[in-house]
């Protein structure tokens, strides 16, 4: 119950709205398991995973990155683990790039999102056609 | 049977929501994750915000042409070329009420107690969002007291990733040079700077004979690093302004100017639980001088012909914060200590007399403040907050000490469609130090027993409604204010008797048309009381922000109303502008922005001593302007 007076309140008296960033990742995770009723997913990062946990039902937030179906990554740099990973940032992307299926990342001042063809094919993701327009080779 | 009808219906969603989608959302997503909606401090009061995009379509490069558009404040220009606010229908504002931060610094000098002096005409390439806050008291930001508090934060590596040239010239032969490069390095440093310079060619006008220009040449350098919880800024910010009419009456300006440097460095380190340590250093200078034409004159007084005022001023500032939430409640407290160290060297030189006259004297102030501040949910939609600061001021050099303490008191609420918050603030604003020093000759009327500005009572209010598009606000505010310092001829600074009570409303409705894009209409007015019209008493905002495919378009029409300054009538004014960028690629845009387009905007009137005369505050002109991100 405190947990949701921090986070709530924040929201309501802020102002803040993350629609269409939930939209997002709601439509990333299916994106890449449109068949799972539940996907478990960790994060690195806190404030990503505040926000995962507001996300509903479909979403679960583990503790640990093993038991994750997918990872979104922002700060971890060497982590050994053949999962999907969607990459907040885009050094992490980089470094990641044969299991970074989804770069979603700031720069120059506008969020950018990709998809790594590599990755792609690696976890036998398919695309619908106008999204083939965000496919990258390498990032 | 199940998981493929999910399957196959997330499948449909994802094709419906993306596809040729993609791009809409993510600049949806772009607008709804300004940073403003993280920094903003609805504790801190009624608060308008220059978001990143419409500073970006408004095509906004330096400070002013983003504070002449805040409802209510009328950004004008003293006569020695220095930009001042007033308020609807009284003069200019005490200098100490506005302080003005680049992300947690405060950039007040010591000597006059504002930083608009040097930093009011300021670039903002390098500034992702402004908040203008009214009727603020200061104690939630945990700094010295001011009634405005504009806010600006800088880019950030962690958004910025990469860098922008920016250049700009206008058809009066004006450039602008602009660089800045973000990068977050795989060590964990991240590093943001940024390099400007400037020359601003203003229109010269001819009065008795002389020229008055208002030129300007500016040059600024600021730099962030930060890793883990270890973050510092430094800046250095240069400039050279013509003087305008110059010193007082009678303005027969014949050169002069102001030169100005504004250096700084502030560190921060977050410490555990919520704690964090800044120690912070500004060193500044500010050479005026003033130069005039009197041959022509005979006048039975000594008027000063060259007046030449320099001030140095040393901020030395250590501050420790600290945030609790405990279950309902969240606490935000902190100290500070500041010193300030002020030294002064005026030369002057007086019509009919070919000896100088030369004051030089210094002044100190030990600053230490205590601040708490709290804030309680009733519900996740209501809350309580409530602040306390004291300030203790030590002063050497036989001014006196005080020490004085600002009380705070506010309700906030917001559900889908209303919004409401109210504050009560009972405090004071601080003598600038250049009014309580004034050394042996004393050419400035400085009186070292001036008392600060007491405010007794200042009662804001903002009422939202929004439903679909539409959305009106309503902000009113009543202030009771008393010991207001005066300038008088024969006896320089003084404190004046008797209360100052003022009040003021803003309407305001807005219609987005999309998440980005909006037409907003305010008007506001103001009185004072007992009444004056040093200034407009009312005005009416008009400002457009739309964008259509690769086209963005702003527009503003700001028409201030008629006021009557001595017995001089200025009609109501008519500021028009327009920026339109188009955006030949994501990275590189090339665009245009019409400043005072119908050439009929705000005109300042100023005593001199055979009447009242106006100039223009803002030149008409027009930018060319290219962007190219890299």
């Amino acid at each position: 119950m405190r947990l949701l007076w921090v986070v709530l309140l924040p929201i309501l008296l802020l102002g803040a709205t993350d629609r269409a960033e939930k939209q997002i990742y709601e439509s990333l995770i299916t994106l890449i398991y449109p068949q799972r009723e539940v996907v478990k997913v960790w994060s690195d990062d806190e404030n990503r995973r505040a926000f995962l946990a507001e996300m509903g039902p479909r979403v679960r937030l583990v503790e640990r990155p093993q038991m994750a179906d997918l990872v979104v990554l922002r700060h971890t740099e060497n982590l050994q683990i053949d999962r999907p990973i969607i990459a907040e940032r885009y050094g992490i992307l980089k470094r990641y790039r044969e299991r970074a299926v989804v770069g979603f990342y700031w720069k120059k001042g506008r969020p950018h999102l990709i998809f790594l063809e590599s990755a792609l094919r690696h976890f036998n993701i398919r695309l619908s056609d106008e999204l083939r327009a965000y496919v990258v080779k390498r990032p | 049977m199940k998981k493929i009808w999910t399957g196959v219906l997330g499948l449909f969603a994802v094709s419906g929501v993306w596809g040729e989608d993609l791009g809409k959302l993510l600049e949806t997503y772009r607008i709804e994750s300004d940073l403003s909606k993280i920094t903003v401090k609805e504790t801190a009061g009624v608060v308008d915000v220059f978001t990143r995009d419409m500073l970006e379509r408004m095509q906004a490069h330096t400070l002013s042409d983003v504070l002449k558009n805040v409802a209510v404040l009328n950004y004008s220009r003293t006569a020695r070329n220095v930009t001042l606010f007033t308020k609807s229908s009284v003069g200019f504002f005490p200098v100490s009420s506005v302080r003005l931060y680049i992300n947690d610094h405060d950039m007040t000098s010591a000597s006059f107690g504002s930083a608009l002096l040097i930093w009011g005409d300021m670039p903002v390439e390098q500034i992702d969002h402004i908040e203008v806050y009214k009727g603020a008291s200061s104690n939630e930001f945990g700094n010295e007291t001011g009634s405005i508090i504009i806010r600006l934060y800088t880019k950030t590596p962690e958004r910025d990733e990469g860098g922008k040239a920016r250049l700009m010239v206008d058809d009066a032969g004006s450039y602008e040079g602009h660089l800045y490069y973000a990068h977050t390095a795989e060590s964990g440093w991240k590093t943001f700077f940024y390099g400007e310079k400037d020359y601003i060619q203003r229109e010269t006008f001819e009065y008795h004979g002389c020229d008055v220009r208002s030129d300007k040449h500016g040059n600024l350098l600021q730099a962030t690093l930060s890793r883990g919880d270890f973050r510092v800024e430094m800046g250095r910010y240069a400039k050279k302004n013509d003087e305008f009419l110059g010193e007082s009456p009678p303005y027969r300006p014949d050169g002069g100017g102001l030169d100005a440097k504004h250096a700084y460095i502030h560190m921060s380190y977050r410490l555990p639980q919520q704690t964090k340590l800044t120690i912070a250093f500004d060193d500044l200078d500010y050479h005026r001088q003033s130069e005039k034409a009197l041959d022509s004159l005979t006048l039975p007084f000594p008027v000063t012909e060259d007046f030449s005022s320099k001030f140095r001023d040393k901020i030395y500032t250590v501050q420790l914060e600290k945030s609790l939430d405990v279950g309902r409640w969240h606490f935000f407290s902190g100290i500070f200590y500041k010193y300030k160290s002020f030294e002064s060297e005026t030369n002057l030189l007086q019509f009919g007399s070919d000896y100088p006259v030369k004051d030089s004297y210094e002044g100190g102030l030990n600053l230490y403040s205590f601040y708490v501040e709290g804030k309680y949910a009733l519900t996740p939609s209501s809350a309580l907050a409530a602040s306390l600061k004291i300030d203790r001021s030590d002063y050497s050099g036989g001014v006196n000490d005080y020490t004085r303490s600002i009380l705070r008191a506010g309700y906030l609420y917001k559900d889908g469609t209303w919004s409401l918050k109210f504050f009560v603030t009972r405090g004071y604003l601080s003598v600038p130090m250049y009014q309580l020093y004034g050394g042996e000759e004393n050419f400035i009327g400085a009186n070292p027993d001036l008392e600060p500005i007491d405010v007794r009572f200042l009662g804001t209010a903002d009422l939202g409604w929004r439903k679909g598009g539409h959305e009106v606000d309503l902000q009113v505010a009543y202030s009771d204010t008393d010991n207001q310092v005066v300038y008088r001829a024969s006896q320089g600074f003084v404190n004046m008797d008797g209360n100052n009570r003022y009040r003021r409303a803003i309407l305001r409705y807005t219609y987005h048309w999309n998440p980005a894009d909006f037409t907003r209409i305010s008007w506001y007015g103001g009185a004072k009381s007992p009444a004056v019209h040093l200034s407009p008493d009312y005005g009416v905002l008009l400002e457009s922000f739309n964008s259509f495919g690769d086209i963005d378009l702003y527009q503003a029409l700001h028409m201030r109303g008629p006021y009557t300054l001595g017995d001089t009538h200025f009609d109501a004014s008519w500021d028009y502008t327009v920026a339109v960028k188009y955006h030949l690629t994501s990275d590189l845009s090339i665009g245009l922005r019409g400043e005072n387009l119908l050439n009929d905007g705000f005109v300042q009137g100023y005593q001199d001593l055979d009447g009242v005369v106006g100039f223009p505050v803002y030149d008409q002109k027009i930018w060319l302007n290219v962007e190219y991100l890299f």
